[in-house]
């Protein structure tokens, strides 16, 4: 096996290097395809990152009575009622009592001039509930439907939540299609590229044929060919993109709403393994796949 | 390279031809009411039937036309038959698996029309090719090929690729390489179409000598000094059927 292999690489080679033009432009569709992917699953999965980010600060506000909102003030025994029963929801995650003077607090990092000016504290106890998911915000407020005692209203920006897990979705489903369309798209590109160059050795494999080589001493090398243009191609591809991501990235990184730690692309070594594993399969089974009709002598 | 004794699985050159010119009376190839007909509607051969003995000589004479390169196509499995079979060295042709038809090849050197030379490789590696499908190691590689393109006069041109070589040189490293392998049996079509009378006559001395070895050859030719002159089996063809099959023939009746 090993002579076999050793002659088989020698003659992928010595075809690489005579049929440079080809095999160069079968590098070039290679590089220039998976670099686009790999571009696409960085800023994909970076954007589907965002905006798990920006579903997860989605939160349910409970907002207690007050002796000015209500008619009586919450007491501290419904305070504790609502915190069991929300602890024992399946959606809740989390459940955060806010005191009325660190409403306040916040209030006044936000907007000091106004909060200065205040006679009393306006601001009213509540619960920040976190959920488990994003999506679950609604059937949370739900459960608190009618308004238990003591609290005043329960609040979960609906529209805002709605539109932002709504953007989410389209993006996910963007990514998604995009991604596949993309996969397909490249795979199309570098078989087609593979098949234009096996066609024109189709007179070759035909005489190797007829002077007595069987189908896989003729393929051996060809899908070797094949293994090679994809390896070169997506090793420049991931070189590409490390340029790209040096260079590029870490300019618009500086700016702060993209500073979040929370959110982050699939690991750069998985990309590069995805592109190069891609392309390995590709062109072997271009190849092996565009040789079987010329076989068939 | 007079030894030709090559024992092989598929076909098995005879013993020792005490005369290269009669066969030994064991067939190597057997044609059964062979019928060719090309996709349209052309009929290439038409219900040929024949027998060449291992050891023969057999020229292939016919107009342009007449369906010998066809008879060569069938003989390597590169067409099949619309009807009829065919046998080499005992096994017939439409029986034999597609995984074995590798290994007919090997045992049967084939000189083309249009010579089918690898056209990105030397002289050298084309003749080198049919020895690396059947595994021969490098080195007899090394010993193999110079001699056998020494032996059709092109010792000094082995670096030089097909592009760079005259048709008749073309034509010499396609029969090295039908020779390379020592084959039992030797297919050529029109080895001598390109080349200069002497050459010529060298090839075809080469090709008595390997026939003396015991080879069994079979010659498609238009060249009819040569056959009139070498008196050797002739099997002329003319649109498909044999006209004539002559022990000690001529190019015509
Ligand atoms: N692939 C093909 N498809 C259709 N018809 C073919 C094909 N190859 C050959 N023919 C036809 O079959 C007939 C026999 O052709 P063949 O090549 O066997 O002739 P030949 O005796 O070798 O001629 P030549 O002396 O010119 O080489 C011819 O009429 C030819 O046109
Ligand atoms: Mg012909």
């Amino acid at each position: 096996m090993w002579p076999r292999a050793r002659l088989f690489l020698q003659e992928a080679l010595s075809s690489v290097s005579s049929n440079l033009s080809t095999t160069i432009a079968a590098t070039m569709t290679v590089l220039i395809g998976m670099f686009l992917l790999g571009l696409f699953i960085a800023l994909g999965t970076w954007v589907l990152s965002w905006t798990n980010d920006v579903k997860r600060q989605l939160v349910v506000n409970v907002y207690f009575c007050t002796d000015v909102t209500c008619e009586n003030e919450v007491s501290r025994g419904q305070i504790e009622d609502i915190r069991s029963k929300l602890v024992s929801l399946p959606q809740v995650k989390d459940v955060q009592f806010i005191s009325s003077e660190e409403a306040l607090e916040i209030q006044r990092k936000r907007t000091p001039a106004l909060v200065d000016n205040l006679a009393s504290n306006p601001l009213p106890a509540s619960y920040k509930v976190t959920p488990h998911k994003g999506e679950d915000v609604s059937k949370i407020a739900a459960q608190l439907e009618p308004v238990p005692p003591g609290v005043e209203k329960v609040n979960y920006g609906k529209k805002e939540a709605d539109r932002v897990l709504q953007v989410a979705k389209i993006i996910g489903g963007i990514v998604l299609t995009g991604s596949l369309l993309l996969i397909a798209a490249s795979i199309l590109l570098i078989s087609n590229t593979i098949r234009l160059s096996i066609f024109a050795r189709r007179r070759e494999v035909e005489v190797m044929k007829l002077v007595g080589a069987t189908n896989w001493f003729v393929r051996g090398p060809f899908m070797l060919e094949g293994i090679i243009t994809g390896l070169i191609g997506s090793i420049l591809a991931v070189i590409l993109l490390i340029v790209a991501k040096e260079v590029a990235l870490s300019k618009i990184v500086e700016r702060d709403w993209l500073s979040n730690d929370d959110v982050s692309a699939l690991s750069f070594p998985l990309i590069a393994l995805t592109l190069v594993l891609t392309s390995l399969l590709v062109g072997a089974a271009g190849s092996g796949i565009t040789l079987r009709r010329f076989l068939r002598i | 390279m007079t030894d030709t004794s090559v024992e092989t699985p598929v076909l098995t050159a005879p013993e020792h031809g005490e005369n290269g010119a009669r066969g030994t009376g064991t067939p190597m190839i057997v044609f059964e009411a062979v019928t060719k007909i090309y996709d349209p509607n052309i009929v290439a051969l038409r219900d040929v039937s024949l027998t060449i003995d291992k050891g023969e000589f057999v020229f292939l004479v016919g107009p342009s036309g007449s369906g010998k390169s066809t008879m060569m196509r069938l003989l390597l499995k590169e067409l099949e038959p619309t009807s009829g079979r065919i046998i080499i060295g005992g096994r017939e042709l439409n029986r034999l698996k597609r995984s074995k038809v590798p290994m007919l090849r090997r045992n049967m050197g084939c000189v083309f029309q249009d010579f089918k030379l690898l056209s990105n490789r030397t002289a050298f590696e084309n003749v080198a090719y049919a020895l690396k499908v059947q595994g021969d190691s490098r080195s007899a590689i090394r010993t193999k090929v110079p001699e056998v393109l020494g032996l059709v006069g092109l010792g000094s041109k082995m670096s030089q690729m097909p592009d760079e070589l005259s048709g008749g040189e073309q034509q010499r490293v396609s029969i090295a390489r039908a020779f390379v392998n020592h084959p039992p049996l030797l297919i050529c079509d029109e080895p001598t179409g390109n080349l200069d009378p002497d050459t010529s006559v060298g090839i075809m001395q080469l090709l008595y000598r390997i026939n003396r070895t015991g080879t069994t050859v079979v010659m498609a030719t238009h060249d009819r000094e040569m056959v009139d002159k070498m008196r050797r089996r002739v099997i002329a063809l003319d649109d498909g059927v044999v006209m004539r099959d002559e022990r000690r023939g001529s190019y015509v009746a």
